[in-house]
């Protein structure tokens, strides 16, 4: 329990740090370029 | 109600560029480049920011096979702070299926092997843009393409409706697509939640964290009664007093609501009630 207890802050802290790795390698900018154009799968023709 | 009022203010703000709704047209401000926690199609003309789901599969689908640190950090930060506590509150897919349960008294029991499904889910949600790739080296996001009903509910039916030249490219895949979102639109009202238990990959990775999240169900043995009203009232028909966070618990926390004695409550998990009998270690 002891230890089970200090994973999830271990998680939430380790998910920060990926997370502003990935915006230091420039991914907010290919997310927005997926997410701001039309994505026929997501509509489901092509 | 309160929890309600919560999943309507998230789904309008998730979904407030409403002139796109008119002009079938996305919204394509910066505003996109940021994920949000749940479930909420991109394509979606009312969409002010980017779908997790859509974002990770389309960057690992592009030629240069890019696992997404952003999203997938993002994701996790998410699930160790609360679970699945988005799915409960915030997402709009979730509160469109609760919304449709509310249509009928009729309830139906989901078994319990259909909830395995999502794991599976997941996993090639993950791994197929990676490796399923043709001729060129190019990949889809094939969770969106084959499976997604959010994706139909809020991109398809809105675009073809509005734009003709999409209607025009309408196809086989379209009746597919509709025809899953059609059938948990259905099941949704008998069935609590049908998507989110069975086949949603968002809603299983944040169910994975459940038991190690810093928020968490906690029960309270000195205060609990074992009345079961907390069991009664769980729409996902768990069993919160003996074992709290398990991995199909939506985080919705009706069960501290109904609790007579208050012995069920959602907090940070350092600070929990010593374990009992009836409190599992995992
Ligand atoms: S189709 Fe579904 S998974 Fe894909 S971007 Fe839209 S909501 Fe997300
Ligand atoms: S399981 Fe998926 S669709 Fe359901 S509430 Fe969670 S993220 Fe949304
Ligand atoms: S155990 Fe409680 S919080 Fe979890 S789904 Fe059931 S009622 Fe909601």
């Amino acid at each position: 329990m002891f230890q089970k207890k200090r994973i999830g802050p271990f998680l939430l802290v380790a998910g920060v740090i990926f997370a502003l790795l990935g915006l230091f390698r420039g991914e907010a900018e290919a997310v927005f370029e997926k997410a701001a154009s039309l994505c026929l799968q997501c509509i489901g023709i092509e | 109600m309160r929890r309600h009022l919560v999943q309507a203010v998230s789904t309008f703000l998730a979904n407030a560029n409403l002139p796109g709704f008119i002009e079938g047209r996305l919204y394509q401000g910066r505003l996109k480049s940021v994920c949000v926690p749940f479930l909420n199609c991109y394509s979606c003309p009312g969409a002010l920011g980017a779908c997790p789901v859509g974002s990770f599969q389309s960057l690992a689908a592009g030629l240069s096979r890019s696992a997404s640190l952003y999203v997938f950090g993002f994701l996790t930060a998410v699930g160790a702070a609360g679970g699945r506590f988005v799915c409960g509150w915030l997402c709009p897919f979730g509160f469109f299926q609760e919304l449709l349960h509310r249509l009928s008294s009729r309830r139906l029991a989901l078994p319990r092997f259909l909830e395995l499904l999502k794991y599976p889910v997941l996993i090639l949600t993950v791994l197929l843009p990676f490796f399923w790739r043709d001729a060129v080296g190019l990949a889809e996001p094939y969770y969106c393409k084959y499976i997604c009903p959010a994706g139909t509910l809020q991109a398809g039916l809105p675009l073809v409706s509005r734009r003709a030249e999409l209607a025009a490219l309408i196809g086989p895949l379209f009746w597919l697509k509709l025809s899953i979102l059609a059938a948990f639109t259905i099941s949704a009202v008998f069935v609590w939640r049908p998507f989110c238990r069975t086949l949603c990959p968002l809603g299983a990775f944040y169910s994975l964290f459940n038991r190690v999240s810093l928020w968490q169900l906690r029960v309270d043995r000195s205060r609990c009664t074992s009345c079961g009203a907390c069991t009664r009232r769980c729409p996902a028909g768990l069993d919160p007093y003996r074992d709290p966070n398990q991995a199909a618990c939506v985080r919705c926390l009706e069960c501290t609501r109904v609790c007579p004695t208050k012995a069920l409550t959602f907090g940070i998990a350092a600070k929990a009630p010593a374990l009992t009998p009836y409190t599992k270690e995992v």
